[in-house]
């Protein structure tokens, strides 16, 4: 079943309260250390959960490439590599068909 | 018909605090799905990965963080619809509950190491310079492409071996606060670039292990940033 709530019903005491400090503030886009902001822009863009079905690279407004769902672009993540090389990979778990247009 | 951008995928029930917004000021939902709940605001195409997004994107992910650890949803995984959303969370539901469990109670801390100074640096940079006038002179030749390309190897081999030392050292120090770990890619001048998973209890023990790690160990500088959400442990 799949339910849609529009505010949340805290779930009060039943949760650690432990907020996640010392990191960047929230809406702050000035007076963070540049580094900080890589890191963040790092992290959002480049890591977490990929619930992408399509993947469609552009540069300047313009499409380049368009992978389907058993492909995967992902930068080669061990220290000596060149930076901006890559290599396509094959993915897993795809079912036939995909998401639906 | 307008998409949705999700946020994050967190346990079944916690839902979002009344009013929060995400990118562009719009309210942020909590769906739940199964053992699953998705946080999500609708957004009528997919979004750009522009600063402010991203600092939208990451507040909102920090926001299901203070209730209960949850997973982070990589910027860019806009879908069409609820339908197609809930397939593909369906498709990875197996992961996604382990990924849950591997991170449940835990926060992010991630560390770089720049690069050491080391004596004869100094002669080496000279040796460089000196090359460069010989190019701009227009002296330049096979010869001097192999020096340049020889001295490239050699540099990386370097590189590789102190990131491996370096790495190790890491490890003892701050041994065993760190319940998992991930080494990402790094440029100059940055050594060593790492992710722990450290359970939230731990994290000032962890910066005191790292407290003092630059000077014990000759390097320039030691970063220790976070606690973040668990980006770099919440699967590909």
């Amino acid at each position: 079943m799949t339910t849609v709530s529009d505010h949340s019903d805290a779930l009060e005491g039943a949760l650690p309260a432990t907020a996640l400090d010392g990191a960047l503030p929230a809406n702050t886009l000035e007076g963070a250390p540049p580094a900080t902001l890589v890191e963040l822009v790092n992290r959002v863009v480049d890591r977490g959960v990929s619930l992408t079905g399509d993947l469609t690279i552009s540069v300047a407004d313009v499409d380049l490439l368009y992978l389907g769902l058993r492909l995967v672009l992902k930068s080669v993540d061990e220290g000596d590599a060149e930076p901006g090389s890559g290599r396509l990979l094959a993915g897993t778990g795809a079912e036939p068909g995909g998401d639906p247009a | 018909m307008s998409g949705l951008h999700p946020y994050c995928v967190t346990i079944a029930g916690c839902h979002p605090p009344a009013g929060l917004t995400g990118l562009g000021g719009r309210l942020v939902q909590g769906w739940d799905f199964e053992s699953f709940a998705v946080w999500t605001s609708e957004e009528p195409s997919a979004p750009r990965p522009d600063l402010e997004a991203v600092v939208r994107h990451d507040a909102v992910v920090r926001a299901a963080n203070d209730r209960v650890t949850s997973l982070p949803v990589r910027f860019g995984a806009w879908a069409p619809g609820h339908a197609v959303l809930v397939s593909r969370i369906r498709r990875r539901r197996a992961e996604l509950e382990a990924a849950l469990a591997a991170v449940s109670g835990c926060v992010e801390l991630g560390v770089t190491v720049e690069e050491v100074s080391a004596p004869g640096r100094g002669e080496e940079a000279r040796q460089q310079a000196g090359e460069a006038v010989t190019q701009l002179r227009g002296e330049a030749d096979g010869k001097a492409y192999l020096r340049d390309l020889s001295r490239q190897y050699a540099d990386r081999r370097r590189r590789r071996a102190e990131r491996a030392v370096l790495l190790e050292r890491l490890r003892s120090a701050i041994a065993p606060l760190a319940i998992d770990e991930r080494v990402h890619r790094v440029s100059p001048p940055d050594l060593v670039s790492v992710a722990h998973l450290v359970a939230r209890s731990e994290v000032g023990r962890y910066r005191g292990r790292l407290d003092g790690f630059a000077h014990e160990h000759g390097v320039t500088r030691v970063r220790v940033t976070g606690p973040w959400p668990p980006y770099s442990f919440a699967g590909s």
